[in-house]
């Protein structure tokens, strides 16, 4: 079913499920919604399952006619989103109706919001995923204008209201909670020391690949430069000392030694930063960081 | 000694030292340890990733204790290094690529003239006398990493990297060398270009090579088939 026509497109905003884990072999990255948390609960919000396909608008958004009426929810960053001119809340599902336009404006706070439709948006499936791999140009769709956006058959919303209980997942902002190592040992004393007494800033050549930092300088011992395999999350210290957090579209393998990697928990805070946000890491131990990813998870599965 | 550290709250590392200098006997290692971990298929275990000198095993932390993926692990590690066997290359079938060493297509066939102190025929004769090992896969879909590159052959990355090489620039950076499947910008010197496709998305499976695989590059100098022209590696080109 037709659900919306592409006005205008935004900056850059992408089809994204939760992507295609299991083919690094092949040098492909799982890819998918750089913020995982936002886009299950877009999905649960709106009745899908947390498999769906949804839109990932990154900073500014598009505006969409809507063809049918539609369930849909908006969650992640705040871009000021409206309905004819109506504020959308995120976090909760609203009803769009037919020939209503929603359009997204200023960015209030975030970077990354996603548009749950109820039913799922339909994309082109590479391996078995529908999620846009922006840098490799395989899978999903990266809207332009006139595009018509189609959706599967809607199941039944089954949560209410989430915004009460999800700021503790993203704030405060920047805090990013790292777990050292595995690379710990290519690093003169006093390296990780460095990372956790920061401070550091997001560097303007950030993207889905990874979020670089600015500001203090690691330590590096000289060069070490063999491949090894890198996910997500992964640390790395280039030469310049000056620290690159992965992103879901990082290369399956990378060169630089990792001092330290980012729990699951906060990748929804890491793909929320903008150019020249302010970044602070504290080190938790793997139990912490299980329990805080497990917390996460547990405020999507409350009924309404 | 086979060391396992965490990787984040979903993976864990599983490292066979940090030498400086890939070397087959390692690489074949962490490949006979990723096919011991995918065999105990492990609950919870996503997939399993080679380096040259390490296994990333990632897991989903919600679906399965951490712990557990470690003891498992502990205990294949214990096996792996028990085993006094030499691990062995695959032995399977060589793959031959069609390798263009024009000036157009080695970029690099002054300065790697310069470093190696070799004639560039005698440069091009000894890389193509190797029969390559994928060692490593990844950077971009379907990228091999190759080898080993001969001592004489290790060459230094550029001192600022390229913003883009064409897709089927083989190059050596190191002890490293491959082929970019995609254009790519790149700090590697350049010897030539293949023009076979490494990586195409309406293909099950995609890409063309995958670890283990041998390779053998069979120079030409008169740049067929990369731009529409003659005919020789139409074997390569139109699968």
């Amino acid at each position: 079913m037709r659900v919306f026509r592409v006005v205008e497109a935004g900056l850059l905003t992408t089809v994204q499920d939760p992507g295609r884990p299991g083919h690094r072999a092949a040098g492909v990255a799982p890819g998918g919604a750089f913020d995982p948390f936002a886009l299950r609960a877009a999905n649960r919000l709106c009745g899908n399952t947390e498999l769906a396909a949804a839109l990932e608008v990154t900073y500014r958004g598009p505006r969409l006619e809507a063809l049918t009426d539609a369930v849909v929810a908006v969650c992640g960053a705040d871009l000021s989103a409206t309905a004819d001119g109506r504020v959308v809340p995120r976090w909760r599902p609203v009803t769009v109706r037919k020939g209503s336009v929603l359009s997204f404006g200023a960015r209030v706070s975030g970077c990354r919001a996603y548009l749950g439709v109820a039913g799922g948006l339909g994309a082109p499936v590479f391996m078995r995923s529908r999620a846009t791999d922006v840098r490799c140009g395989l899978g999903g769709v990266v809207l332009a204008p006139g595009m018509l956006l189609e959706t599967g058959k809607p199941g039944a919303p089954k949560l209410g209201d989430l915004s009460p209980r999800v700021p503790a997942i993203y704030d405060p902002p920047g805090d990013l909670r790292v777990i050292p190592g595995p690379d710990l040992e290519a690093f003169p004393p006093g390296a990780l020391e460095a990372l956790l007494a920061g401070p550091f800033r997001v560097h303007s050549a950030s993207d889905r690949s990874g979020v670089r930092l600015t500001g203090t300088a690691i330590p590096r011992s000289p060069e070490d430069v063999l491949s090894e395999p890198v996910a997500s999350g992964h640390i790395q210290v280039p030469p310049d000392g000056r620290p690159i957090i992965l992103g879901p579209e990082c290369g399956s393998i990378g060169g630089y030694p990792r001092i330290a990697c980012l729990i699951a928990a906060d990748l929804p805070r890491l793909a929320q930063l903008l150019p020249n946000d302010p970044v602070r890491f504290s080190a938790v131990d793997v139990d912490e960081a299980r329990w805080l990813d497990a917390a996460a998870r547990a405020l999507l599965e409350a009924r309404r | 000694m086979i060391e396992i550290r965490p990787a984040g709250d979903t993976g864990w590392l599983v490292s066979l030292g940090r030498a400086a200098r890939p070397d087959a006997v390692t690489v074949r290692r962490v490949r006979r340890l990723k096919g011991r971990v995918d065999r105990a298929a492990l609950p919870g275990v996503i997939e399993t990733h080679v380096g040259y000198r390490s296994l990333l095993v990632s897991y989903d932390p919600v679906a399965v204790n951490p712990g557990i993926v470690r003891d498992g692990l502990d205990r294949i590690a214990a096996e792996e290094a028990a085993d006094a066997d030499p691990a062995q290359g695959s032995g399977g079938r060589v793959k031959r690529f069609a390798l263009c060493t024009c000036p157009a297509c080695a970029t690099d066939r002054d300065s790697i003239s310069r470093l190696t102190g070799l004639g560039w025929d005698e440069v091009v004769r000894r890389y193509c006398a190797v029969t390559f090992e994928v060692w490593v896969m990844g950077f971009q879909p379907g990228c091999p990493f190759l080898g080993p590159v001969p001592g004489e052959l290790n060459l230094p990355r550029l001192d600022a990297p390229r913003v883009r090489v064409p897709a089927g620039s083989v190059g050596i950076g190191g002890w490293q060398t491959g082929i970019y499947a995609s254009p790519s910008p790149s700090g590697w010197r350049l010897l030539g270009r293949t023009p076979a496709v490494l990586f195409d998305p309406r293909r099950n499976p995609p890409n063309r090579l995958a670890v283990g695989d041998r390779v053998v590059f069979e120079p030409s100098a008169d740049h067929v088939g990369l731009h529409g022209g003659a005919t020789l590696f139409r074997k390569e080109v139109s699968r």
